[in-house]
């Protein structure tokens, strides 16, 4: 028994020192994080970085569906309680080539409703449609919903691989927050 | 006795109930895991695939999805697999560690089979991934990558072509002095230049719109969309490639000259086209099949591992199963016969088995069953033994209380004459202390032979059939006391006797007076008898003298005669009861009985033609201690009582022998014999069998073998006829 437990030690810990290795500090992320407050319409900027690595640009020059899927999140902040959710959004931007006409055409959609299509033989225009956003209408504080120390956080998650050649697994990154804002104005 | 016979049974019945019941919710705890995984299992895949699908494009869908089913499943049964490998291997050295009857051997069967079947599966599926693997590289080797390749090249430099003949043509049209054309003549300036420069478009576009359009007859030709107009704006020119309805493809070249952007537009024939299309959807295609030839190993693997697992999780099952099914009935035999050896025969082996376990479980339990009963029997008997037991044991204490409060005196001997029972009557009758008592303690009193006497002839095989008297001393003068042996049960292994001892001096005395007055009345009769011949032969005489006559003399002379022979029988009658009641005093003497015998024989000689008297000697001793004069007078008479017993013919044999302690006489003869009813009596004074006699011969040899300190009985002799034994003691 005491074999066995010291062999399920060791395994643990070269888990952990693998699952550590795997946190590069160079990995794909959030970069920047911008909420602009219109009223209350709640707009957002950000840019992923660290996602575009070779095999990604090789997936979209293929011409396969290369999508990145965002997880958008509306909090309220309380200093001496647990933050209070408040609404969620998907937000997803996939681009495909078409060998023939040789364009990229980059979809987004929010929640599943289609949001803006755009065509650029441009790879570079594509990759920057897809990890780089601005003026994204996320949210809209509703009358009687709480519009002081609200703050975002969002994520990004995309296909990145196989475990032991067989698992497909997702590359997700961490979440990030947004600065503290409030929401002025009254309902339209 | 049925409710206790059953009460043993209902424990261990109620168990295998418990048992029963157990196994049956362990059953149903282990379907509704299972159920309840299964459940898990299937809802997590659909919630993970319906999230998957929503982000899938169709056309990706059906490669994501088999991969993911694939690799989902895989996962699930890499799962399963460990978790029944551990829970075997845990399971069975469990087993193992605790000594379970059977686990050696399962953990035996179920090695082998894992291994029989692990071995050739991985090696298959290593063998058969490596050669899939090599054939997918293959697939993609550099002659393919390099022909797909080139005629993407080539159809990239026809369209390179196509498109500089269209910017060119943008070009020289961007720089027609189209200010000096009226407006209204613009379409058609550019509908001759269209013609001129052979292209199947011109169009002129102002700050974003277009002002004029010439094309073709057979062309659908929309307006620019504002990314191609924005980038012409933004990088001075721009082109746009349309897949038309008829399949051909249209070229639109844009150029940027101040604020107009003038576009060009070259039409390839849906012939060419379609070659182009083919050409840019097989390079697509590779490149996609390229991108994804992770994916394509993977789920040729993932298929592959499928399958091994499958078949691993099938032989470890199957193994578990095949060694449970051989196992199962060995513990349960092991656990059975350990609860037989407890002592619960009510265990029986519930394991279905068809095979030779089956058979063995079969055996085992009719062998179970066999005890059962046998055990049941045994219950039984102990039972209804210690009903016995109880019972005896009354009545050994009535026994007790019995032979405590009789005045019959009883002795039991066993077979080595040791004495095991003497109650107090017999006791104090015979004058024994409280201690034991022993034979060797009776043989030390003389007067105590005859009982003596009587447990050793007991012991050799002679067993009076009538009772013996045993006269002691006492202070009143003597006590006469009778003995009858009863030898205990023959069916007894430890045999032995009884002896019954009852003070008859009362008894005896009484049957004394009574015989002594019975013998005052034979005495009177028989003197009677005598007095009426004389009476009337004196009267006769009396008469002839008063008479007178010739015949007076013989008168007188033959009634004298008369009165003589009755006075001379009343006086031997007198004699004889004159000696018998004072006999001579008794003067032993080492006598050789044989010879004494012989002597007494030899007075009949001749007496009766057809009776024959002999002597039978096996004495080993030369003399015995005793009145000659006296015994003589016994044996004569009772040979004389044989002689008239006999009748006109027969035999008289005069035995003697030796026994314990003593020497036997015996006078056996094959007369009528004696009624059973007789016996009693006929050593008694009065009694007699003849027609004419005082009855005192018996009486008077009763009295002669009594003062020798002897006994006699009389017994049947074989096949007729009567015998009188007469023991006396050596000295």
């Amino acid at each position: 028994m005491p074999r066995l437990f010291r062999a399920a030690l060791v395994l643990c810990g070269l888990l952990a020192a693998a699952l550590a290795a795997g946190q590069d500090e160079k990995g794909p992320r959030i970069s920047q994080l911008r909420v602009d407050a219109r009223g209350r319409d709640v707009f957002l900027g950000f840019t992923l970085a660290g996602a575009l690595n070779p095999e990604l640009a090789r997936k979209i020059e293929a011409g396969l569906e290369t999508a990145i899927r965002y997880e958008i999140r509306l909090y309220r902040r309380y200093p001496y309680w647990f933050d209070d959710f408040i609404e969620r959004r998907k937000y997803r931007a996939a681009a495909t080539y078409d060998p023939v006409t040789r364009e990229y055409v980059v979809d987004e959609t929010i929640d599943g409703k289609p949001l803006r299509r755009t065509t650029t033989r441009d790879f570079a225009e594509a990759a920057r449609l897809l990890l780089t956003r601005e003026n994204l209408l996320a949210f809209h504080v509703a009358r009687g919903q709480t519009t002081r120390n609200l703050y975002v956080q969002m994520r990004a998650s995309f296909d990145a691989g196989y475990v032991f050649t067989i698992i497909p697994v997702d590359s997700r990154t961490d979440w990030k927050k947004s600065k503290r804002f409030n929401v002025h104005g009254s309902e339209k | 006795m049925t409710g206790e016979k059953s009460s043993p049974d209902r424990p261990t019945s109620r168990r295998a109930t418990l048992v029963a019941e157990l196994k049956r919710h362990r059953n149903e705890n282990r379907l509704v895991v299972f159920l309840a995984l299964a459940v898990l299992v299937v809802w997590s895949a659909v919630s993970v695939l319906r999230q998957r699908a929503e982000e899938m494009e169709p056309a990706t869908i059906t490669r994501g999805l088999l991969l993911f089913v694939l690799s989902y499943l895989n996962v699930t049964l890499i799962a399963a697999v460990l978790f029944v490998l551990c829970r075997t291997l845990i399971k069975v050295w469990l087993e193992r560690r605790r000594g379970v009857l059977g686990s050696q051997f399962k953990t035996r069967l179920l090695v082998t089979y894992v291994g029989l079947a692990a071995i050739p599966i991985g090696l298959l599926f290593f063998t058969a991934t490596g050669f899939l693997q090599r054939s997918i590289d293959r697939w993609f080797s550099s002659p393919v990558r390099e022909v797909v390749g080139r005629a993407r090249s080539v159809e990239d430099m026809a369209e390179r072509r196509i498109a500089e003949v269209a910017f060119e043509a943008a070009r020289v049209l961007s720089r027609l002095p189209l200010e000096s054309v009226a407006a209204k003549r613009l379409p058609e300036a550019l509908e001759n230049f269209r013609r001129e420069q052979r292209l199947d478009s011109a169009e002129i576009y102002r700050r974003g719109v277009r002002e004029t359009a010439a094309a073709a007859r057979t062309l659908d030709v929309p307006p620019l969309p504002a990314e191609t107009l924005q980038a012409a704006q933004l990088h001075g020119d721009a082109l746009k490639i349309e897949v038309q309805r008829d399949g051909s493809h249209l070229f639109r070249a844009a150029r940027r000259s101040g604020d107009r952007v003038f576009a060009a537009g070259i039409r390839v024939p849906p012939a060419d086209a379609r070659a182009m299309r083919a050409i840019a959807s097989a390079w697509s295609d590779y490149q996609k099949l390229e991108v994804q030839k992770p994916s394509i190993k993977a789920a040729n693997v993932s298929t592959f591992l499928l399958i091994t697992l499958a078949v691993l999780l099938a032989s470890i099952w199957t193994g578990m199963t095949l060694a449970r099914r051989i196992t199962e009935p060995i513990a349960a035999l092991a656990e059975s016969t350990r609860r037989l050896r407890s002592g619960d025969f009510s265990s029986r082996v519930d394991v279905a088995a068809n095979d030779e376990l089956g058979v063995l479980v079969d055996s085992f339990n009719s062998m179970a069953a066999g005890l059962q009963q046998a055990r049941d029997a045994t219950l039984r008997s102990n039972e209804e033994l210690q009903e016995i037991n109880r019972r005896l044991e009354m009545e050994r204490r009535l026994l007790s209380t019995v032979l405590e409060s009789v005045t019959t005196g009883v002795l039991a001997f066993d077979a080595a004459g040791r004495v095991t029972v003497a109650n107090p009557a017999a006791r104090s009758l015979l004058s024994l202390g409280a201690a034991d008592v022993t034979l060797e303690q009776l043989r030390s009193r003389p007067e105590l032979v005859p009982l003596v006497s009587l447990v050793e002839d007991a012991g050799s095989g002679s067993v009076p059939s009538s009772p013996r008297e045993l006269i002691l001393p006492s202070e009143a003068g003597e006590r006469r006391l009778e003995m009858a042996l009863r030898p205990l049960s023959a069916a007894s292994e430890r045999g032995g006797w009884v002896v019954a001892v009852e003070d008859t001096t009362h008894v005896a005395r009484e049957q004394k007076l009574a015989a002594w007055s019975e013998v005052a009345r034979r005495v009177a009769h028989e003197i009677k008898n005598p007095l009426t011949p004389i009476r009337l032969s004196a009267e006769r005489i009396a008469r002839r003298l008063r008479a007178g006559g010739p015949d007076l003399a013989e008168t007188i002379e033959r009634g004298t005669k008369v009165i003589v022979d009755e006075v001379s029988f009343l006086k031997s009658l007198v004699d004889e009861f004159s000696r018998f009641a004072r006999l001579p005093e008794m003067r032993p003497e080492p006598v050789d009985l044989g010879e004494l015998a012989r002597s007494a024989v030899r007075l009949f000689e001749g007496a009766r033609d057809g009776v024959q008297v002999r002597v039978e000697s096996h004495l080993s001793r030369n003399r015995v201690l005793l009145d000659p004069e006296q015994m003589k007078r016994v044996l004569i008479n009772l040979i004389d009582n044989a002689l008239e017993a006999c009748g006109p013919a027969g035999e008289i044999t005069v035995r003697l022998s030796d026994r314990a302690g003593g020497v036997t006489l015996e006078v056996a003869d094959t007369g009528r014999g004696i009624p059973p009813r007789d016996r009693e009596k006929l050593f008694l004074p009065d009694f007699t069998t003849k027609g004419r006699g005082t009855g005192l011969g018996l009486a008077i040899v009763s009295r002669i073998v009594a003062d020798h300190n002897g006994t006699i009985r009389v017994e049947d002799n074989r096949p007729r006829g009567a015998r009188f034994i007469i023991e006396l003691p050596a000295a």
